[in-house]
């Protein structure tokens, strides 16, 4: 079996569960718990959420959505082993936390660990295209202090298309040698 | 009406990392501001250094950039021009955010309306400065030629400046690793005719983010990206590219 993992990584309401949602063939298995606090949602994710995709009958894509908060790292050490690649989605809107996100690069270390790294911008319905370049710029500074070249693209996680072109990133990115 | 520009510094993270934080909020913030003030300008960041230009009512200015100087988000504020203006030089913008100063029409034009008091900044000023310009002028390119080169890409574009395709994923990942040699970009027009492919290496090359040089006497091989995996064809299907 050609099995390979797709690790979703991002904030609090960055869209990981919905972006497992609407590429898996499988009905996601989910995580939840009521929110204790207002996050803008009244579930919130508390373990992992997978999916897959079959490629074909002996060939797979899993899908796992994790917490990117630090008192979840311990899930994080599930996923970090063999991946296809790391997503990670930051949401549009506020300011990213940067610290966290330091964190979260420190630990699954795309260049050490030779995965593919693509960074999805999503909720920016709103923004226009000055906006979303101020973040890139952001965004950019942070992944070159970890030596990391990633694309930044905007993602809509409810949207199919929207959803495999993060895909077809990954894929062609690991095409290279 | 007056016009100041100053670079400052971002304030390094806890961690000692430079990232500008709050640029988005910054620049959403100053848009909006600005625009109800009528005060024009644009904002640009480059390696730990702001560079911005604001122009409009003197007071109005004066007024604004005290408040920037103060700003918690930089420091070491350096101001390299501040002078009275009759017309303004960047009248589209209520906050212009850039990239890259060297290519854009409007700042290039401020430079050059302004060259006598650029000539007149100090060593310090002038060190700055070409942080974001290039005072030697050489940032006008001539038209490249690509034929015998090994391009790479030394990032990933802005998908705001190029439109996300499947032929922009392909040609990217193809040159963000590692130098390929332009004459195998052409086979089998993976990328479209020659032409779309130029245009495509122009707009990267407009952006400062592809690298071109000549290539050694022992060229890259093409057939050195091997033949695709399993796992890539299929999923090359699933993604309806084949």
């Amino acid at each position: 079996m050609d099995y390979r993992k797709l690790a979703i990584v991002g904030e609090i309401g960055a869209g990981k569960t919905m972006m497992v949602s609407t590429l898996s063939e499988i009905s996601p298995i989910k995580t939840e718990a009521k929110s204790s606090v207002d996050i803008g949602k009244q579930y919130t994710t508390v373990g992992i959420d997978y999916g897959r995709i079959s490629l074909s009958e002996d060939t797979a894509l899993g899908l796992y959505g994790v917490p990117g908060q630090e008192r979840y790292s311990f899930l994080w050490e599930i996923v970090n082993n063999n991946l296809w690649g790391l997503l990670v989605l930051i949401k549009f809107g506020d300011t990213p936390d940067y610290e966290n996100l330091e964190t979260l690069l420190t630990f699954f270390a795309p260049i050490d660990n030779d995965t593919t790294c693509v960074i999805g911008i999503t909720h920016c319905d709103a923004a226009d295209d000055q906006e979303l370049v101020a973040l890139s710029l952001e965004i950019q500074v942070m992944l070159r202090s970890h030596q990391i070249v990633a694309p930044i693209i905007n993602i809509d996680p409810r949207n199919r298309d929207s959803a495999v072109s993060v895909l077809h990133l990954f894929n062609a990115i690991n095409n290279q040698i | 009406m007056k016009c100041i520009t100053y670079v400052s510094n971002v304030v390094a993270s806890k961690y000692g990392s430079v990232i500008p934080i709050g640029l988005a909020d910054i620049f959403s913030a100053a848009r909006k501001k600005n625009a109800a003030a009528q005060v024009t300008g644009i904002l640009s960041y480059r390696g730990g250094h702001y560079i911005q230009v604001i122009e409009g009512d003197n007071e109005i200015v004066d007024q604004l950039f005290s408040k920037i100087r103060l700003d918690p988000r930089h420091q070491h504020v350096t101001v390299l021009l501040d002078f009275e203006i009759s017309q303004r030089s960047l009248p589209k913008w209520a906050m212009k955010l850039l990239e890259s100063v060297n290519k854009d029409a409007s700042f290039l034009t401020f430079m050059d309306r302004n060259k006598r008091r650029v000539c007149s900044l100090d060593n310090t000023q002038r060190q700055l400065l070409e942080i974001f310009y290039d005072l030697k002028g050489s940032s006008l390119r001539s038209k490249q030629t690509y034929d015998g080169k090994n391009l790479m890409l030394l990032a990933w574009p802005d998908f705001t400046a190029i439109r996300l395709s499947p032929t922009i994923i392909e040609l990217c990942a193809q040159l963000i690793k590692q130098p390929y040699p332009y004459n195998g970009l052409l086979e089998g027009q993976r990328f479209g005719t020659q032409q779309q492919l130029d245009e495509l290496l122009n707009k990267f090359d407009e952006l400062e983010i592809l690298n071109i040089t000549d290539s050694p006497k022992h060229n890259i091989e093409v057939n050195q990206v091997g033949s695709p995996t399993r796992f890539y064809s299929k999923m090359k299907t699933f993604l309806g590219l084949r």
